[in-house]
This record gives structure tokens, C-alpha cells and sequence, in this order.
């Protein structure tokens, strides 16, 4: 149980290989650069080694690969760089509702462009759009969502759908080439009305706007996108009319685990700067690292990211394993990683003192990518909520 | 009222699409090749289908499977002639799944032969599809 399979090391060990010599030499830079900047150089050569079609199934030219091996794949790359490993991530993220809706006829237009601009200049990105201006915490949970009123939304027209509204804070937003996007076929409705509709950025009327300055992760572009009369075939509804909420809700539960990986990353390479300052830094005739206080603090930090790894995982293989997938361990994964994560970068900083809170020792930027794991994907505190809901209804106190 | 009257025409009806799915020429091989072994627990009326590289039980068997579907036969008779919003189903509990899924979902575009062999199957066996 505690080891992973030789497909699975093999991923970890290529992705380790690629996150060092491609991801971690340009870390500082990307994430320094403007915010319209975006490196596709380094999704090209993402793109050679199969990253962006890695979740697609092999029928169609993809890797085949299911969550536990993203999970094993996004830790290393975001250890050298988790804006990096979000590109890549919510590249996944974007494809998790055709994927998961089962339907054959979706794969089979929506996967091929994937696989076959992966190795090309211009690699065929994906980005998932659900969160609004007014709609953030409000998608993520179903108490909200029942209240929750999607401004964007799609009304049929012969065989088309006409989408207008605006979605913000889209990863990958301004980069992709194809969104999953979540609309209301009836602003009144409610949940039963969300539906999921595949959008070609290159449609009529759809418009990148604001691309935000964001504080951490910014090797991956945040957008806002508009959409103004964007139409779309009926066949780019993904999970049917109507099927939006419970597809978000099992795409949340399959890419949690995921998203821990991430924070679990950031985690690792903190841990890991503080514990190489700390062998080499003389401080009292000794190094750091041999005084008490510091062992303490590098043990913690340790028995975090393991156990944070380990809930990652177990959330993974649960997902992988289970249909539908389970909502309580992924997000327990989610929140205990992207909490710890920002605690360990905390200590980090603190072992290297003057030098951590400098940006050339990479450690500040640890911190800021960590705090963005405790807010996307659905807050912490919406991620206890579902727990809790979990636990009552495993006890049946609902 | 459930779409089979009994489990000996659930057997014979999901029985025979598996078993000619299996025969089939183009995706036969590429099941069988695959090795995976499906056990399907199916309520009202109840029963047990098990589907391997090696062909089709119907009824209980000791075989190992590497995946365990559950659902009610309806929604079964309901999947195949495509009427199923997999992901609501999956939501609702309709349909759950234990194993190993992700080889499940790959092996998708391999059932469309099934989806269109089912309704004349179905047809074959007294069971008018509407």
C-alpha cells in the first residue's frame, strides 16, 4: 500500500527530472515577469514529454493516466515551481468534465486537438470556469449553491446555445484554447439549471479581460472572460442540460487530491531550501542544524509534508478507486496540505532569517504560491464544511 | 414497473449484449486484451453479471473481478440504450463503481457497438424500447 507502482515511479521520476532542469532554472524569472507574460516554452516542453495529454485516454493517443499519477506528477513540478505545476494542473482541470462525463462522442472531438498540438508550437491548453465575481465560495458547496444565482448563462437557439456573462480568477483563462464552462439555463433556477458547456476561445464574442497581478503562483495566468453572444453547437454540452452542478461537484472530488500535491510541493521545496541553509549555515561554532531549535522545527516540517502527502494520495487512489468519487478524504487532503504548506514556508523563512524573507533564496515565493492553495479549488473553510456534512451523513445525523 | 420481468430475461438480455460485445470483431479482441474482469450487482429484479477476458456468467461466481458495478437493472437497460447522464447517475448513486475506475472509463469508446447492438437485442428478447 505504502509504495508505489513502477508506472507510478516512473512518472515521479521523469517529472523530478523535467521539474529540475526545465522548471526550476526559470522559477525566479516567471514568477518576477509581468503579468501578462506567459512562459510557452516551458508548456511546450511540458508538451514533449506528454504532460498535457497525460489524463487522456490512451485510445485516443493520451497517457491514460488517472489522478494518483497526476498527484505524483503535479508534487514534483510544483516543487520546482507550483506556478508551473497550476498551468499544467488546471490544463487537467479544464478536460476532468469531458473526461468525466463518460460521453464518447465529446472525447472524440474534444481530446484529438489535445493530443494532436501537444508536441507543436502552439500547445492546445485547457482552463475550467465556474467562479464568478459574485459566485466564489457560493459554487464550491452545495448549501451555497442552492442560493447561488450563475450570472453567466446559455439559452438554446435551433441547435446552438448563446452564452453571455463573466467568469474571473480563471487559471489558464487567457492561455487556453478550449473552456469548460459553467452556465445557468435559467437564472432562477437554481442548481438543476447549471449546465456545462465546452467554449473554443476562438468563438465570436468570447473576450479575455483583465488578467490579474496575482500574488503567488504566477508562472499561471489568472483572467477574467467575458462572454458576449458566444455561441456554441448543442453538442458542446458536456454532462447534458442540467448536469452542471453534479459534474462540478465530482470534478471537485477527483482533483483535490491534486490540488494537496500541489501544496504538498511548495512544502517540500521550503522544507528542503531550510534543511541544505540549515546544514550549511554556521551559526555558535556549529551548524544550524545542530542546534535544538531548529532540528524541532525541521522535524515538524517533515512530519507535515508526510502526512500531508499521505492524505493526498490516499485522496487520489479514493478518486481513482471509486465511482463516484468520495468528497470527505479529498477534501481533507486539500485543506491539511495547502494549511501545513503555509506553515512550513512560514519556518522555512524563519530558519534562514534575513536571507528567507529576500526573493533570491526563493522561500518568500514559497509562501505567497502556498497561500493560493488554501483559496482555490473552494476555501479551507468551505472544504471543512463538506467534511463535516461527510461525517454526519457517515453517521447518519443528517 | 421494472423494464424486466424476472432475472432469468435480465440474464438473457444483458447476458447476450455482453457475450456478442465480446464476439464482436472489432471489439472483442480489444476487451479480451484489456484482461479486465466486471462483476455487475443488479437489484429489481436482482442478479449478478460477470464479464471477463474469459466470457459471461450470469449468476453468482467465485471468479475474482477487478471492478464491482452496482445499480438497478433499469438503469442498466436505461445505460445502454443511452439514456443515462453518467455523471448525474455517478452523483445520485444510481450507478457506483468500486476498482479501478480509471480503466473502466477507458474503456468507454470501446462499448459503442453495444449501444447500438442493445436496442435490437432487446427487441429479440420482448423487450420493447420506446
Amino acid at each position: 500500500m505504502f509504495e508505489l507502482s513502477e508506472e507510478l515511479l516512473l512518472i515521479q521520476k521523469t517529472a523530478r527530472r523535467f521539474a529540475e532542469r526545465e522548471i526550476r532554472p526559470i522559477a525566479l524569472e516567471l514568477d518576477q515577469a509581468p503579468k501578462d507574460d506567459f512562459c510557452w516554452e516551458i508548456v511546450r516542453k511540458g508538451g514533449e514529454i506528454g504532460l498535457l495529454s497525460f489524463l487522456i485516454p490512451e485510445e485516443y493517443g493520451g497517457g491514460g493516466q488517472a489522478m494518483m499519477g497526476y498527484t505524483i506528477l503535479l508534487e514534483e513540478l510544483s516543487v520546482a515551481c507550483s506556478g508551473v505545476a497550476t498551468i499544467f494542473g488546471a490544463h487537467g482541470l479544464g478536460l476532468a468534465p469531458i473526461l468525466l462525463s463518460g460521453d464518447v462522442e465529446a472525447w472524440e472531438r474534444f481530446f484529438p486537438p489535445v493530443v494532436a498540438a501537444e508536441r507543436s508550437d502552439r500547445p492546445y491548453l485547457c482552463a475550467y470556469a465556474i467562479t464568478e465575481p459574485e459566485a466564489g465560495s457560493d459554487v464550491e458547496h452545495e448549501e451555497g449553491a442552492r442560493t447561488a444565482r450563475l450570472t453567466t448563462w446559455a439559452r438554446r437557439e435551433g441547435d446552438e446555445y448563446i452564452i453571455n456573462g463573466r467568469k474571473c480568477f480563471i487559471s489558464n483563462g487567457s492561455v487556453a484554447s478550449l473552456v469548460t464552462v459553467f452556465a445557468t439555463l435559467d437564472r432562477e433556477a437554481g442548481i438543476d439549471a447549471w449546465t456545462c458547456f465546452a467554449v473554443p476561445t476562438d468563438a465570436p464574442g468570447f473576450v479575455v479581460g483583465r488578467v490579474e497581478d496575482k500574488m503567488g503562483q504566477r508562472a499561471c495566468p489568472a483572467a477574467e472572460l467575458i462572454f458576449e453572444d458566444v455561441r456554441v453547437p448543442k453538442e458542446n454540452v458536456i454532462g447534458g442540460e442540467g448536469g452542471g452542478w453534479l459534474l462540478n461537484q465530482q470534478v471537485l472530488a477527483s482533483s483535490r487530491g491534486p490540488v494537496g500535491a500541489i501544496a504538498v510541493g511548495i512544502a517540500r521545496n521550503a522544507y528542503e531550501i531550510a534543511l541544505r541553509y540549515a546544514s550549511e549555515r554556521y551559526q555558535g561554532g556549529k551548524p544550524i542544524i545542530k542546534h535544538q531549535a531548529v532540528k524541532m522545527m525541521l522535524a515538524d516540517m517533515a512530519i507535515k509534508i508526510e502526512a500531508a502527502r499521505l492524505l493526498a494520495w490516499k485522496a487520489s487512489y479514493l478518486a481513482d478507486t471509486q465511482l463516484p468519487p468520495p468528497r470527505k478524504e479529498p477534501a481533507m487532503a486539500k485543506t491539511f496540505a495547502s494549511d501545513i504548506a503555509v506553515e512550513v514556508c512560514l519556518d522555512a523563512i524563519q530558519i534562514l532569517g534575513g536571507y528567507g524573507y529576500m526573493r533570491d533564496y526563493g522561500v518568500e515565493k514559497c509562501l505567497r504560491d502556498a497561500k493560493l492553495c488554501q483559496i482555490y479549488e473552494g476555501t479551507n473553510q468551505i472544504q471543512r464544511l463538506v467534511i463535516l456534512e461527510e461525517i454526519e451523513r457517515e453517521l447518519n445525523l443528517t | 414497473m421494472p423494464v424486466f420481468k424476472d432475472t432469468e430475461q435480465m440474464y438473457e438480455v444483458l447476458g447476450t449484449l455482453f457475450e456478442r460485445l465480446l464476439a464482436h470483431p472489432d471489439v472483442g479482441p480489444k476487451l479480451i486484451a484489456s484482461g479486465i474482469r466486471v462483476r455487475f450487482y443488479l437489484t429489481e429484479p436482482d442478479g449478478e453479471i460477470y464479464v471477463s477476458p474469459k466470457g459471461v456468467v450470469c449468476g453468482t461466481t467465485e471468479e475474482p473481478a477487478d471492478v464491482e458495478m452496482t445499480m438497478r437493472a433499469d438503469v442498466a437497460h436505461a445505460f445502454w440504450l443511452r439514456r443515462v447522464n453518467l455523471p448525474a447517475a455517478l452523483a445520485k448513486r444510481e450507478i457506483t463503481a468500486k476498482g479501478p475506475v480509471a480503466n473502466v472509463l477507458k474503456l468507454l469508446p470501446l462499448l459503442k457497438p453495444a449501444y447500438e447492438m442493445y436496442p435490437s437485442i432487446c427487441a429479440e428478447k420482448g423487450i420493447e424500447v420506446e
